[in-house]
């Protein structure tokens, strides 16, 4: 997790997730709203091309917006933000510029709370400081914009007072932001501390008992032959050619015993009990894992975490088809590929349906998710560094 | 276990962002009013304008409070405040020039953004809603009953009304999506445990897997190479005592106490001396050197990993490195210990070696790595083999004896 910035769409996924209908919000919201002002105003319009070209510059930051914060582009980078604040700003100038010495006042203008409003719909997708750097820097471009204009208003004010006006929206709206990150991300960051302490303590507890477990299969792999062959022998019998070829073939058994558990990955445990979750249902064809190099065992804990939670998420819905599923992993120089097929059943777009929680949380881990789904077949690609 | 909050906490951090994000606009925009306000004071000094900027600062006292304890009381107390401060603000603000004042003024709409914003206490949309859709209207008729006071002109006000507007859509688009997404965080959290308790149970099988190699299939080994008649007396006798702690006792749950207590006292008692000494009494000629004091910075697990580590690197160097000399180098810093394992024999590809490949893999590699350490080999066929422990060393070092 180290590489990963203080943003709150790295940090909890499903909270981004529940903010995405904002960006939708401001997608629709923001140039309506700049669309409708501009009408209204029209009369005061000197270079309608300005305009349109401002109202264009508009609609492609919405819809830079609408793309970019797509759980399966995740994350949503500094350059996005560059691009939706930056083309926001060039269509503050236009607009000011269409309306050069005719415009009445400067807060009837839509391009200064435009810009506040992308800051607001950024605020799942970026760190606080970033929000509060680039607000700042906004707001003093906003307040020097308006200096420029001061003249050219048809109302007379003192030129502070449209400086004010112009930064006012921006630098509250984007500090807000800022503030909303921060709050959650430290949120987190506590919820983090407190959850290492308890797994610590789970460690413990829990640790004893699966060690008494595991010490209770190994007895009774042990009672099965090792101890009957050692006591017959400490009780005196004597060692022939016999005894030797069976200490060797005892030696064998419990060798491959030992490596056959020791060397089952956590990939191959968790499919196995996905797969177990649908005995009953139909008759169950086992999910099937290829990773001969093992390959798996190189995953960080929390990709481990995503990876189970959607093989399980995956196994639980109703769409699923059980009829072989499998996930291969190959080794592509020091990168592990993993390709993962499924059936799945439904009309509905697995982007939308049950598992997209699960899916943005995978692509947060692996950035390089890809999804397909071409009815009934679900294919995700994705990599991470072998380390 | 970083992937994100648990259901039954998030609304609670959620709500918590949303008040500071609406107390932080609060603020900037009531700065901000105070400052309009002083600068149209110095533009026109023959009005007196001044009085409404103080109108502002009694909202700003209680929105501080409020930011600090976001209870019941203080956000009712804020929307009070607020409402007397936008009466008396329009009062002030449009009493001397009733005739060219309206009250849809930005001087008078960003206090009332502020009450729309109020971020009160509770949790979830509908609350969220509630508190804003009342501090719009006490914003609304404070400026309606001033307004008829000084006769100032009544209108509309489309800035306040658009903020109340965008911040009940935000709440409610958040509150619907939040009920689809969070179906999913139980079973997230669930796997983050599950991985967790996996994880444990593989380092304690690859525990159980290295003790079960070094003491089971060294005696089946030994006794395979056995000569005819009845079983050597010293092989009988570890032989009976490994049973009988493998069957009879936990050896898994955690080390032996005796050991880690000895461990603890000095390098003589410590598992490495035990199995240097051990290899030594095999016949192999060990030479050793550095800070050997430096073991004692490890805790009893780690002491005893890889000592029992140690031993098997020098067995394998015995049973397959065809030499009987071997150099163990044992150094460290405040924050590490590592231990080089150094001979000049045939040597090996680790990949040859794939199909007797429990010894290194199990009893030093998998043993090292369930501490928290690192296991290096260095081994080309023919010029000998270099194997490099590195573990973490304890936060506080016993105070060791000088080693002899």
């Amino acid at each position: 997790m180290s590489g990963m910035e203080r943003a709150v769409q790295q940090r909890d996924p499903l909270a981004a997730l529940i903010g995405r209908p904002t960006s939708y919000l401001a997608a629709v919201v923001v140039p309506v709203y700049a669309a409708g002002s501009t009408w209204l105003g029209r009369d005061s319009i000197e270079t309608p091309a300005l305009a349109i070209l401002a109202l264009a510059l508009i609609a492609l930051a919405s819809v830079t917006l609408v793309v970019q914060s797509s759980p399966l582009r995740a994350p949503l980078g500094a350059r996005t933000h560059a691009v939706i604040i930056g083309s926001a700003l060039v269509a503050l100038v236009l607009s000011a510029l269409s309306m050069w010495n005719t415009d009445a006042y400067l807060r009837d203008d839509w391009g200064v709370p435009v810009v506040g409003l992308y800051f607001v719909a950024l605020a799942p997708y970026r760190p606080a400081r970033e929000l509060v750097a680039s607000g700042v820097i906004s707001a003093v471009f906003a307040g020097l914009v308006a200096v420029l204009q001061a003249d050219a208003f048809v109302t007379a004010a003192p030129v502070s007072a449209f400086v004010i006006v112009a930064a006012t929206p921006i630098l509250a709206m984007s500090l807000a932001a800022a503030a909303f990150v921060d709050v959650l991300v430290r949120g987190l960051d506590r919820w983090r501390a407190r959850a290492d302490r308890a797994f610590t303590a789970m460690t413990g507890e829990r640790g004893e008992s699966i060690a008494r477990s595991v010490q209770q299969d190994s007895v009774t792999v042990l009672n099965q032959e090792v101890v009957p062959f050692f006591t017959a022998l400490l009780d005196g019998a004597v060692v022939d050619e016999a005894t030797r070829q069976r200490a060797r073939q005892i030696s064998a058994d419990v060798r491959a015993t030992m490596i056959a558990d020791v060397d089952r990955s956590w990939l191959e445990s968790v499919v196995e009990q996905a797969g177990r979750r649908l005995d009953g249902r139909s008759e169950a064809v086992s999910t099937v894992v290829r990773d001969k190099h093992r390959l798996a065992e190189h995953m960080t804990t929390d990709e481990r975490t995503a990876v189970r939670a959607f093989i399980v998420a995956l196994h639980d819905d109703p769409s699923f088809i059980d009829d072989g599923a499998e996930i291969v992993i190959s080794r592509d120089g020091k990168r592990c590929e993993v390709l993962l097929r499924a059936t799945v059943d439904s009309e509905l777009n697995v982007l939308k349906g049950a598992l997209a929680p699960f899916l943005a949380v995978v692509r947060v881990m692996f950035g390089d998710l890809q999804v397909e789904h071409e009815q009934p077949n679900l294919t995700l690609r994705f990599s991470y560094e072998q380390r | 276990m970083s992937l994100g909050l648990p259901g039954h906490l998030a609304p609670h951090s959620e709500s918590r962002a949303f008040a500071r994000a609406s107390h932080v606009i609060s603020f900037v925009i009531l700065v901000a009013d105070i400052l309009l306000i002083l600068s149209l004071q110095l533009s026109r000094p023959e009005a007196i304008l001044w009085p409404a900027a103080v109108a502002i600062l009694p909202i700003l006292v209680v929105l501080r409070l409020l930011e600090r304890y976001r209870s019941w009381f203080y956000s009712v107390t804020y929307l009070i405040v607020g409402t007397a401060s936008v009466f008396w603000l329009v009062l002030a603000g449009t009493g001397q020039f009733p005739a060219e004042s309206t009250t849809d003024s930005l001087v008078f709409a960003l206090p009332k953004i502020a009450l729309i914003l109020v971020g009160g206490a509770g949790i979830g949309a509908r609350k969220a809603i509630g508190w804003s859709v009342a501090g719009y209207l006490l914003g609304e008729t404070a400026t309606v009953l001033a307004a008829l006071q000084t006769g100032a002109t009544i209108v509309f006000d489309t800035t306040a009304f658009g903020v109340l507007v965008v911040a009940v859509l935000l709440f409610t688009v958040i509150g619907m999506s939040r009920r689809r997404v969070f179906t999913a965080q139980p079973s997230l959290q669930r796997a983050a445990r599950d991985e967790h308790l996996s994880d444990i149970r593989h380092r304690i099988e690859v525990r159980a897997a290295a003790m079960l190699h070094d003491t089971i299939l060294n005696h089946l080994a030994a006794v395979a190479a056995s000569p005819d008649g009845e079983l050597r007396r010293d092989l009988q006798g570890r032989i009976g005592r490994d049973l009988e702690v493998l069957v009879g006792e936990e050896w898994l749950v955690s080390p032996a106490p005796a050991e880690s207590a000895a461990d603890r006292a000095g390098w003589v008692s410590s598992r490495m001396f035990r199995s240097i000494d051990e290899a030594r009494e095999l016949g192999l000629d060990v030479v050793l050197s550095g800070d050997r004091s430096a073991i004692l910075r490890l805790d009893a697990q780690r002491q005893l990993a890889v000592g029992l580590a140690v031993k098997q690197c020098l067995v394998n160097v015995l049973k397959h490195a065809e030499t009987d000399r071997a150099e163990v180098v044992i150094y460290g810093s405040d924050t590490e210990v590592s231990v080089m394992i150094i001979d000049g024999g045939k040597g090996f590809s680790e990949r040859e070696t794939s199909v007797d490949r429990l010894g290194l893999r199990q009893s030093v590699r998998r043993r090292i790595e369930t501490v928290d350490g690192t296991v290096q080999v260095w081994s080309t066929p023919g010029t000998g083999t270099s194997i490099l422990i590195r573990l973490p060393a304890c936060d506080s070092v016993p105070d060791a004896e000088p080693v002899s």
